[in-house]
């Protein structure tokens, strides 16, 4: 026991010196959350913004109508080329000129991009046109309710957080495991362990426990800093959340395993961990939505587990309905697949070739 | 000039036989562009996207109407919506939300009992001369979801052109407006490539700049190399040149890499040889190769430039507007993009091309990444320019 | 042209208050192996670095094949070969393709096949450096400072970290070079190196030459004919004792190691077994020898050359 004990204490003390798995376990994720919160974030009031949109003020009716649509806030401006600039420069989302023939719609790209269908901005303002050319202002209501998906009131970045959780749990599992496995392979680490008297389990305890436990504290590190920073709402399950964390750990290790094992290079492994990590970030719907992909690439976001995992943790921490059910069978996989991968690699490490 | 040109060669070999260089300097660009596609064209281009609907109707005149308008866009090869029906009961309506929270449909349409009568009385009302409340139908979407939004804004859009209808049959004379959709400072013809292609250029500089430059060169001058090179005879300054010589040879393999892929797969519109966009792609070079030589000149170990690298990697890149436009950001993390050289190098580049209009003045654009590079420059110069190693 | 191909007058170089070396002298035979002995931080590297161009001089003349020179620079590096205390080379180069780029620097240069028989690694010649062993990887290093037919060579720690058949491989080479008339100037911290390669011995210590001649002067230049080496936890007493007898004792106290100097070994040892009897001491190993260039630098300075 004591053995093991040390070996943990020392593996928790190489994560910060093994840079490669402290980068992308705990600097990557947190960054991107930063960067993403504030650029694409909606601050920590929880507000949609307002689209502001620029109209000419010579255009008193045009004013009106655009002001009257529900998340629009007009603005006057002296000229089209005015507009234009302002649109260019981000100070406003949008711009419309109408000549009673025709309506021009112009949009700033970073508005299209955070939003494609704000295209449909000029469809809106022309029917209110009509309508208000016959003093009508609706004949059917609809009445939006937005349901939140979850036990808790959240942002579009709360909803985000336990996606790049995951992704911190996916990169703290597989680096590290590739750093012991292949590195410590490569260099006769292991296999100076395995002329001791030290059983491989007891090694493989000790080392696995050692970043297991930097993960989970870093993923949650990365969860309770988000929370500060952004004030967003969790309502957290705890024991869901560390059954579904802590299991997802070693799944994600099982990854890196593999990868180890497959790719018997060091560098070679830990470049498809960076590919596949790059491959998960965008396909498995943490950071951007892949409803509009196409169904072929929908697919392989549904085969990849990172997908699964963010999906646990968002029901672990609330901001997603769904069953425990769900949780504790993704948790159930990943820990078979874990047990499987290291009982066979674990043993095939020792062994000298 | 022989000599250092024979030197640069080998020099390039070695980079090119690494297999890691040949990952990150060559193939990861040419895989991220092919992702940033896959996941960024079809949200400029929705086309052929279906979304789930769920209608709850009781029946009736004016909800069969609406059935069949639903039906209508949920049929033929086109078809907006994947369509499925439930009678009117709360039951039901309990059943589509939770189907909506499952994330099994994007959206709920209760077309409420009383909806056909209130119909009719505002028709009855409206022909009186009053104007009644409107008849409401409930529509429920889910938080966070891109879909769902997206399916809620298309029926909005089609209860608008509904209700213009139900007007012209009333008797009232409805032109539609047309309305031509424009997004400032880029071509007519935009397309996520030609956007994309440009900020891929900058990225695979930059990757050379940071890695194949910064830290390789750390690694030349920790492991004694230089030094070696230094008692030939040789000058720190044709080491130097033959060396910047070898990375020129690597970009260019790198810009053609991704050039022949947006060219031939994703088909850009926009002209790589157009005289301003090589222009700028020389100033990019430039301004990110000094600023490789500038970690080489600060570090000391390989350990210490790679750090450096990695911390300017992330940020750098995302707040340079590579992948999206960063303007109206807070404070926080809006001074990175401002004092950025990425920034000014994709709009300027951008806007060479003809895509994008650069939001900042021509004169700020180009002598941003000049200033920069002579920064970088100076301090290069300074430490390498010494006699001692 | 004088006899001697590079002559060093009163170097000096400080690094703020470190004398790394303090005003030192020598000259060069040309044809002959010149060896620099000390400790590491005694200064050989510094000289090295100087007269091979990579340091500049605070203070002092060098000449250079008879010609004065303020530094080791461009011009006269082309009649140098170097190869650094601690070479690493471009990983994913052949090892021919390495001296064909060393080669390819110089105007005046040795076919590279030449090189690879003269350090026998013609059939490494397609190898990858990464996959060399430590003892090819040296004998590229001191090919590629041959590469350019050189005046002088220059070898700053040919050998260390290199296990003993590698070494004696390097040597065979050196000895080869020597053969054939090269001038060669070697640091080392090994004295069977420098007893075995060198013409001219320099020793340094703290950034000062304190003695010079041919190794074998120096040793005779001990008097005495034979060493004993004793282990043991010696005291005052017995050192005293030792001091009166004419023994010259030198003890290291970090090694726990007396150094006797006689011409009369058996008496000696009952000397040596009768005061540790009488002293309770217990000598743990004896060993008697020959004195070499170890024993004269422990008896110019009172520390061992090297630092186990």
């Amino acid at each position: 026991m004591k053995v093991i004990w040390k070996l943990f204490l020392s593996t928790v003390k190489t994560f910060y010196r093994d840079k490669m798995t402290f980068f992308f376990t705990l600097i990557f994720p947190f960054t991107l959350v930063i960067i993403f919160g504030f650029v694409f974030g909606v601050g920590s009031s929880g507000e949609e913004s307002k689209l502001s949109v620029g109209v000419l003020s010579s255009d008193n009716r045009l004013y009106d109508v655009v002001n009257s649509i529900e998340g629009v806030d007009a603005r006057d401006f002296d000229s089209t080329e005015s507009i234009r600039q302002a649109i260019l420069q981000g100070k406003i989302d949008a711009g419309v000129i109408y000549n009673s023939e025709e309506m021009r719609l112009m949009l700033n790209f970073t508005t299209m991009q955070r939003d494609p269908l704000s295209r449909m901005l000029g469809d809106t303002i022309t029917d209110r046109i009509l309508k208000s050319d016959i003093k009508i202002d609706k004949i059917i209501d609809l009445k939006l309710t937005s349901i939140d998906p979850g036990r808790t009131v959240t942002t579009d970045l709360g909803y985000m957080i336990p996606g790049v959780v995951a992704l911190t749990i996916f990169n703290g599992g597989m680096f590290s495991m590739i750093s012991l496995f292949g590195d410590y392979r490569k260099r006769g680490i292991l296999k100076r362990f395995g002329v001791t008297p030290l059983r491989p389990y007891q090694f493989i305890l000790g080392m696995i426990s050692g970043r297991f436990v930097v993960t989970i504290s870093s993923a949650t590190l990365v969860l309770m800093l988000s929370q500060l920073i952004f004030k967003v709402n969790f309502n957290i399950n705890w024991l869901l959340y560390l059954i579904s964390v802590s299991t997802s750990i070693l799944g994600m290790m099982a990854f890196g395993i593999l990868l180890s094992e497959i790719f018997t290079e060091p560098a070679v492994a830990s470049e498809m961990g960076s590919l596949f990590m790059t491959v998960m970030m965008f396909f498995s719907g943490i950071y951007f939505p892949l409803e509009f992909l196409p169904g072929y690439l929908r697919k392989i976001g549904s085969i990849l587990p990172l997908a699964y995992v963010a999906q646990s943790i968002r029901i672990a921490t609330g901001v997603e309905t769904g069953s425990s059910i769900f949780v504790l069978t993704v948790s159930l996989i990943m820990t078979m697949v874990f047990s499987v991968l290291v009982f066979v690699s674990g043993s095939k490490a020792f062994r000298s070739d | 000039m022989k000599r250092v040109l024979r030197l640069s060669n080998y020099l390039f070999k070695s980079l090119v036989r690494d297999g890691s260089n040949l990952f990150w300097l060559l193939a990861f660009p040419c895989i991220l562009l092919v992702i940033m596609m896959l996941i960024f064209s079809p949200l400029y281009e929705p086309k052929n996207i279906t979304f789930n609907l769920t209608l709850i109707s009781y029946g009736g005149t004016f909800s069969g109407i609406i059935e069949r308008v639903f039906n209508e866009v949920s049929s033929g090869e086109n078809r907006i919506f994947q369509l499925e029906k439930f009678p009117g009961s709360g039951e039901n309506l309990e059943k589509g939300l939770e189907r909506l929270k499952d994330k099994k449909t994007d959206l709920v349409l209760e077309i409420p009992e009383d909806f056909d009568a209130r119909m009719l009385n505002w028709f009855m009302m409206k022909n009186m001369g009053i104007t009644p409340s409107a008849p409401t139908i409930n529509v429920y979407s889910l938080k966070h979801q891109a879909a769902s939004q997206s399916a809620y804004v298309i029926v909005k859009n089609i209860f608008q052109k509904l209700e213009l209808e139900f007007l012209k049959g009333m008797g009232y004379q409805m032109e539609i407006i047309p309305v031509k959709t424009e997004i400032v400072g880029t071509e007519d013809t935009f397309s996520y490539i030609d956007f994309i292609y440009p900020g891929m250029v900058i990225f695979t500089v930059f990757m050379t700049g940071l890695f194949g430059i910064g830290v390789d060169m750390t690694w030349l001058k920790e492991k004694g190399i230089m030094r070696r090179i230094n008692v030939t005879g040789l000058a720190n300054s044709e080491f130097i040149i033959s060396y910047i010589i070898s990375r020129f040879y690597l970009i260019i393999l790198q810009i053609a890499l991704i050039t022949i892929i947006a060219k031939f797969i994703f088909k850009t519109n926009v002209n790589p040889f157009a005289p301003a966009f090589i222009l700028y792609t020389l100033l990019t070079i430039l301004c990110l190769s000094s600023l490789g030589f500038f970690i080489a000149a600060i570090s000391k170990t390989t350990n210490s430039a790679n750090a450096i690298s990695q911390v300017l990697n992330f940020p750098l890149q995302f707040l340079g507007g590579l992948y999206f436009p960063l303007i109206n950001v807070p404070w926080v993390i809006r001074w990175i993009v401002i004092i950025n050289p990425i920034t000014y190098l994709t709009s300027g580049i951008r806007d060479s091309l003809g895509i994008m209009k650069s939001p900042y003045p021509d004169i700020v654009t180009l002598l941003v990444p000049v200033f920069w590079t002579v920064f970088f420059l100076f301090f290069t110069v300074k430490r390498f320019g010494k006699e001692e190693f | 042209m004088s006899n001697f191909i590079l002559e060093v007058e009163d170097l000096k170089r400080y690094y703020g208050q470190v004398k790394a070396i303090d005003g030192v002298n020598f000259k060069v035979k040309q044809g002959s192996v010149f060896t620099l002995l000390g400790p590491n931080g005694a200064g050989k590297t510094t000289t090295i670095e100087i007269i091979e161009g990579l340091r500049i001089p605070d203070s002092g003349k060098i000449r250079f094949l008879g010609k004065e020179v303020s530094k080791i620079g461009r011009e006269e590096k082309a009649y140098i070969g170097v190869s650094l205390q601690e070479t690493n080379l471009i990983p994913y180069l052949t090892v021919r393709e390495t001296l064909d780029m060393f080669k390819n620097i110089f105007e005046r240069s040795l076919d590279a096949d030449e090189v690879l028989k003269m350090v026998s690694l013609e059939d490494k010649s397609s190898t990858y450096i990464k996959n060399l062993s430590g003892g090819q990887k040296q004998r590229l290093v001191i090919g590629l400072a041959m590469i350019n037919d050189p005046l002088i060579l220059f070898l700053d720690e040919p050998t260390t970290g290199l296990d003993p058949q590698a070494r004696r491989n390097t040597w065979d080479i050196l000895l080869d070079l020597k053969r054939n008339g090269k001038t060669i100037i070697l640091t080392t911290h090994y004295m069977e190196e420098a007893e075995i390669l060198s013409d001219w011995v320099c020793i340094m210590d703290l950034g000062k030459i304190i003695k010079e001649g041919d190794p074998h002067s120096l040793i005779r230049d001990l008097g005495k004919e034979s060493l004993i080496e004793v282990e043991l936890d010696v005291n005052s007493v017995m050192l005293e004792e030792l001091n009166n007898s004419g023994l010259d004792p030198v003890y290291d106290e970090r090694h726990k190691r007396l150094l006797l100097k006689t011409n009369d070994i058996l008496s000696t040892i009952d000397l040596l077994l009768r005061l540790s009897r009488e002293n309770a001491l217990q000598i743990k190993d004896v060993t008697i020898r020959q004195p070499n260039l170890e024993d004269v630098f422990l008896s110019l300075t009172g520390k061992s050359l090297r630092e186990e």
